[in-house]
């Protein structure tokens, strides 16, 4: 009886978001006041609700619901297993911390009343994507938030934003008809759509390429990675800068979620073994690794250089899925969790900076640090995390990839990774040191932090938080994330049969 | 106390850590006490790891912290690890109590001891490591941390030299990490056991972990190609600073180098991995040599001793080298090493002192403080009496061992070069005294801060060189004698070795005859006037940076630039396309259009055809009926009956003609008009109608091709 109420746990999760995008709308026509609250209020029940499922996660077990009689011919199905229940958790708790955000860094922006509600529904959206049991019902969520986030870049309605916004518009809808024809062939292949098997098309064929194809061309437009990318570093800049956090953050992630659950579930580690179909996506992957990093390094503006880094690091995330390794495909998790937390806090933190001081270009950032001490050591916590500076959890993920290259015997792979660990640094560290050591005559000796200077609370509580789980889940021995990646890691491999 | 440190030494280790890290964050709460916070700590610091003698001199102490970082922490303390530790602690007090005298300026003096303190966690922190991954840990915290001492001046070039020195770690770092990555992935440990025979077991070669491990310490050591920061950084810090550097950071380098080398050591087996043991003589060397004579050229004091500092390391680099290749003599080598270690950090770092004290004027007792300088000096020379004439007496005994057992060119090349890398070391000293000190004229400051513990500390520490240097035999037996044998190595002939005999001191002589006759001939020649300081590679390797990084920078743009204007011309084309198509359809349209012109008319043409078919049929008629009038006239004698069907015949004819009459006007009003063809209202439906057959022949061709 207990089970079958917190089976429906998965679908209350999607659905309140859902449901608090309408509430939101009604009250905000009265009270601004009372639809902070609420984007708030949602967001905080929604990860009280994910983390509502941890018991069952942590004892093995799985929460499955369906629905077929919704949408009739295939059905809704939800489905709960540690990989899903990890990017839900990574999901909701980042959100949380960038709504907080919004609440100080909104104030001055325009179009707020269709600001708050796309931020839940994008939520119910993705959670959508990562819960689904199925790959109709994940196609369908997966639409539903690449779409409605198409409203979160082109906030501000500039006209570079409107342009950007259309490229992303374009590439999001060639993608979803790749997509679209890869789940129909799965269908056509397979005869089922369900997630949480190791590999449901039994034998390679023409058309299972084809679709195989068309994921990888569909999540790779998602997931930024190297021909695909080009929408990314025009799109996450031109959002504001709470929005720019979850796309590059969270929703990048879903597109690597979603070619992981093609790989391991759909087409089975043997197949893809046997077939070496995935070689051309290591390869892509290695091509946006060294040219996010590289192309960063030229970019002023700074959030244009963290969306650049953003391509790089998708690039680790695709090649620890695409080796076929047990360790780096626990690396590419722990990554996943790691990558959304420094990208947040970094995307925050320079949106605090352009919201304190209106500066946006790194050059302009000299001496910041003497202003904004917690801020800027935030961006400093980040960005050593982001090189691999232990004991930092970007470090234990390339720990965690590298081994697992090394596993299936590819070194150069690791160069390739240690390669673009000292572009990161490259491209990071100069703001950090310009921030704290750079010439500000105007501060001859550090003043202390002084609240005056230094960021709003409301925004510098999620940035220290985010900033702090960096340190702290690397630290503690088997954090949670870390752990659970494991296990992720474990239960797909396990799934596929060696 | 004791009994408590027994009980848990793995808790004093980890407090020893941990307390400089608290002591970082005191110094920002401490406001203008910073100074006295960083001593105190350091004070503690050398108090705890002195007392941790007790445990180590027992037996090796192991602390395990699973999980941390995936991995697990191990700390460890051995005999070396203790030495080193102590002597970074002890150094460290030395730093603290002159840094009032000697830093050039007091701006951010809460982020210096905060930094210093931090790096004092890190060093104790690489020391006191149990395994290769928690030295790696330690020492990527000392890397960033020494950066902020390092840029703590501030100046454009002190943020240059920096950023060379910060990219430079990372990159070694990496290169640690890769070896780091090796080893694990091959042995599934970090350990620093030996782990030569099963790398030789798996068919690995040994290079792979070894070089990289090899080449990110040897970063932070300075060795000869990658020595490439100290010059740079040297010149721009504070001489506090420099002796923390040539002190200890470098040292942890060496560190790293040693525990890798007794890893990887085959102890002189022929053929496992000698080459290990030949790279390490051949970069030391290297190092030596061209590090003495590039110290001879400089101008700048920093930069003279940051020559010396690679100089000097390569001659640890030497002794290691021996110690690989050596079997039985191997102990001696693996000694002299460790000595020379200490050995040089004491005398090194209390140089950098003393001469800070001078040359930034803020004593009252300079005379006396030029006297701790020849005091230093002199064991940087190798003067009898002195700690540095031991230890690189024993290795040139280790020199002496190498030859006697690969008798041959190279190792008599060897003894020479060691031999001209002595004198050459002369030469520099000299340099520094006679050319370089009396040059400076600057005005006496006021310190903010006189301190007798400071003067007391230099000689404590001159005092020491002179002991360690008269009566070698104690620190032998003490330490360097159980470091040996713990490594699991006899220490023969050790006891009864002189070193003031006869021999060495026909060596010493002959090196300082040489040394002084090198200066003599170049005070007169070489470098009789003052001109640029002279580097030797910096500069190539610096372009070669420059355009190693423009390179991968500009790549990766076109490559970015690229796909975009790819995907640009693709949407241009795909816009050309569409324009075809819109052409195309239209003329489709047009052709739809002639097409229902062409029908219209031919319907005209048929509907004329049956209005001239109906024509005939109405001629047919009057024809039919004027034949029949003409039959009724021609037979007009008939009977009635014969006549009455002649007029229902006649009569019949001219209702079907007349109803013919009717139907052809109407037929010609009411023409079936072909339907309008608009090319504009159906564009998209056919468009789409279009592509889609097209898209499903498509399939169908690439089915049928497939053979599904």
């Amino acid at each position: 009886m207990f089970h079958s109420v917190v089976s429906w746990l998965p679908v209350w999760i999607t659905l309140l978001p859902l449901v608090g995008t309408g509430l939101i709308y009604v009250v905000e026509q009265r009270s601004w006041k009372w639809r902070n609250g609420l984007t708030v209020i949602v967001s905080a029940l929604t990860c009280v609700m994910v983390a509502a499922m941890y018991p069952y996660i942590a004892r093995g077990q799985l929460l499955t619901k369906a629905f077929p009689d919704i949408l009739p011919p295939l059905g809704l199905s939800f489905r709960v297993d540690p990989i899903a229940f990890l990017m839900a958790a990574i999901i909701a708790l980042v959100w949380l911390a960038v709504a907080i955000y919004s609440l100080a860094y909104m104030v001055r922006e325009h179009h707020k009343k269709r600001y708050y509600p796309f931020l839940t529904l994008i939520l119910g959206g993705s959670l959508g994507v990562v819960l689904a049991g199925d790959l109709f019902t994940f196609f369908v969520f997966f639409e539903f938030m690449s779409l409605a986030s198409y409203v979160l870049i082109i906030q501000e309605q500039t006209p570079e934003a409107m342009k950007a916004g259309y490229k992303y518009l374009i590439m999001t809808i060639c993608g979803s008809l790749l997509l679209f024809f890869g789940i129909i062939s799965v269908f056509e292949l397979a005869g089922t759509l369900t997630l949480g098997t190791g590999g449901i098309i039994g034998a390679p064929s023409n058309l299972a390429l084809g679709a195989f194809i068309a994921f990888v061309l569909g999540f790779g437009i998602k997931a930024g990675i190297f021909p695909l990318h080009v929408w990314l570093p025009d799109a996450h800049p031109v959002a504001p800068s709470p929005a720019s956090a979850l796309l590059s953050g969270l929703l990048l992630k879903v597109g690597a979620y979603g070619f992981l659950r093609i790989v391991y579930n759909v087409y089975g580690i043997e197949l893809l073994r046997r077939t070496h179909w995935l070689e051309p996506v290591v390869y892509m992957a290695v091509i946006s690794i060294l040219l996010g990093s590289c192309v960063a390094i030229l970019q002023d503006d700074l959030k244009r250089r963290l969306a650049y880094s953003s391509v790089g690091q998708m690039g680790y995330i695709m090649l620890g899925i695409a080796v076929l390794s047990e360790r780096a495909l626990f690396g590419a998790i722990f990554h996943i969790f790691s990558h959304a937390f420094m990208k947040a806090a970094l995307f925050l933190v320079a949106g605090a900076f352009a919201h304190k001081t209106g500066k946006r270009y790194v050059s302009q950032l000299e001496g910041i640090g003497m202003r904004m001490p917690l801020t800027l050591g935030a961006f400093g916590l980040a960005s050593l995390s982001m090189v691999g500076i232990p004991p930092l959890a970007g470090y234990l993920s390339k720990w965690q990839l590298s081994v697992g290259m090394l596993d299936v015997g590819r070194p150069w792979l690791v160069v390739v990774m240690l390669l673009s660990s000292l572009m990161n640094a490259v491209y990071l560290f100069p703001v950090v040191i310009n921030g704290f050591f750079g010439a500000d005559d105007s501060y001859p000796e550090f003043p202390g932090i002084r609240w005056e200077n230094e960021t709003d609370v409301k925004m510098l509580v999620p940035i220290l938080v985010l900033a702090g789980a960096i340190l702290v889940f690397a630290i503690y021995p088997n954090s949670l994330p870390f752990s659970l990646s494991g296990f992720s890691a474990r239960y797909l491999f396990q799934l596929g049969g060696w | 106390m004791v009994g408590l440190i027994d009980q848990s030494p793995g808790l004093l280790m980890a407090v020893i850590l941990l307390l400089p890290w608290v002591g970082a964050c005191a110094c920002y709460g401490a406001r203008q006490r910073a100074f006295w916070v960083a001593l105190s700590v350091s004070v503690l610091v050398l108090i705890m790891v002195l007392a941790l003698f007790s445990t180590v001199s027992l037996r090796p102490v192991y602390r395990e912290f699973p999980g941390v970082l995936g991995l697990g922490l191990i700390l460890g303390v051995d005999y070396l690890d203790w030495g080193l530790a102590s002597l970074g602690a002890w150094l460290w007090l030395g730093i603290c109590l002159l840094s009032p005298h000697a830093l050039e300026h007091l701006r951010h003096s809460r982020r210096f001891y905060a930094a210093l303190l931090m790096t004092l966690g890190a060093v104790m922190g690489v020391f006191f490591s149990g395994d290769l991954f928690t030295l790696f840990l330690f020492f990527e915290i000392m890397a960033l941390s020494s950066y902020v001492l390092i840029i703590h001046h501030g100046s454009p070039r002190a943020l240059a030299a920096g950023n060379t020195y910060l990219y430079l770690s990372i990159a070694g770092g990496l290169c640690l990490l890769f070896g780091l990555f090796t080893l694990y992935a091959v042995t599934g440990h970090t350990s620093w056991e030996p782990v030569l025979d099963q790398l030789v077991a798996q068919g690995i070669p040994p290079a792979y972990v070894a070089a990289p491990l090899l080449v990110g310490f040897g970063v932070k050591a300075g060795i000869m190609p990658l020595h490439l920061w100290m010059v740079q950084v040297y010149p721009a810090m504070s001489f506090m600073v420099c002796a923390l550097s040539s002190g200890i950071l470098i040292k942890t380098g060496v560190y790293g180098i040693l525990r890798t080398t007794m890893a990887f050591t085959s102890y002189g087996r022929e053929g496992v991995f000698t080459g290990w043991g030949v790279v390490l003589l051949v970069l030391g060397m290297t190092s030596v040599l061209v590090g003495a004579v590039m110290a001879s050229w400089q101008r700048n004091v920093r930069s003279l001793l940051a020559y010396s500092s690679i100089s000097q390391v390569g001659y640890l680099l030497v002794g290691l080298g021996a110690f690989t290749l050596l079997g039985q003599e191997s102990g001696l080598a693996l000694g002299a090493s460790v000595l020379h270690l200490v050995n040089h950090s004491l005398f090194k770092a209390g140089l950098f002192l003393a001469l800070g004290v001078i040359l930034t004027r803020t004593v009252r007792w300079p005379k006396y403080s030029h006297l701790m300088a020849v005091f230093m000096a002199g064991g940087l020379a190798g003067l009898p009496l002195f700690n540095g004439f031991v230890s690189k007496n024993l290795l040139h005994k280790a020199m002496g061992a190498l030859h006697y057992e690969f008798p041959s060119f190279w190792t008599i090349l060897l003894d020479q070069a060691f031999f001209l890398g002595s004198a050459l070391t002369i030469v520099y000293v000299l340099r520094l005294f006679v050319v370089l000190l009396p040059q400076r004229d600057l005005p006496v400051v006021k310190p903010p801060l006189s301190f007798w513990p400071a003067g007391l500390y230099l000689a404590v520490l001159g005092g020491g060189l002179v002991a360690l240097g008269s009566f070698p035999h104690g620190i032998l037996q003490l330490w360097v004698a159980p470091v040996v044998t713990e490594s699991g190595l006899a220490l023969p002939g050790l006891e009864g070795v002189s070193f003031y005999d006869r021999g060495a001191f026909i060596k010493t002589g002959g090196t300082l005859l040489l040394g002084g006759a090198l200066f003599v001939l170049g005070q007169r020649g070489l470098w009789a006037k003052p001109g640029k300081d002279y580097r030797l590679t910096e500069r190539a390797v610096d372009y070669s940076l420059h355009i190693m990084s423009t390179a991968v920078v500009w790549m990766g743009r076109i490559l970015d630039d690229g796909i975009n204007w790819l995907y640009g011309k693709l949407a241009v084309g795909l816009v050309f396309l569409m324009e075809r198509t819109a052409g195309m359809e239209r003329a489709l349209g047009g052709g739809y259009d002639s097409m229902g012109k062409g029908s219209r008319e031919a319907l005209e043409r048929v509907l004329g055809f049956e209005n001239s078919l109906g024509n005939a049929y109405e001629r047919l008629g009057e024809t039919a009926r004027e034949m029949t009038e003409k039959t009724a006239k021609l037979d007009g004698h008939r009977d009635k009956s014969y006549d009455a069907w002649a007029n229902e015949s006649g009569g019949d004819s001219p209702r079907t003609s007349r109803s013919w009459g009717e139907q052809s006007p109407t037929g010609t009003e009411t023409k079936p008009s072909p339907p309008h063809f608009n090319p504009f209202s159906f564009t998209i439906s056919v468009l789409v109608v279009a592509l889609m057959l097209t898209g499903l022949l498509l399939v169908f061709l690439i089915y049928g091709l497939g053979g599904w």
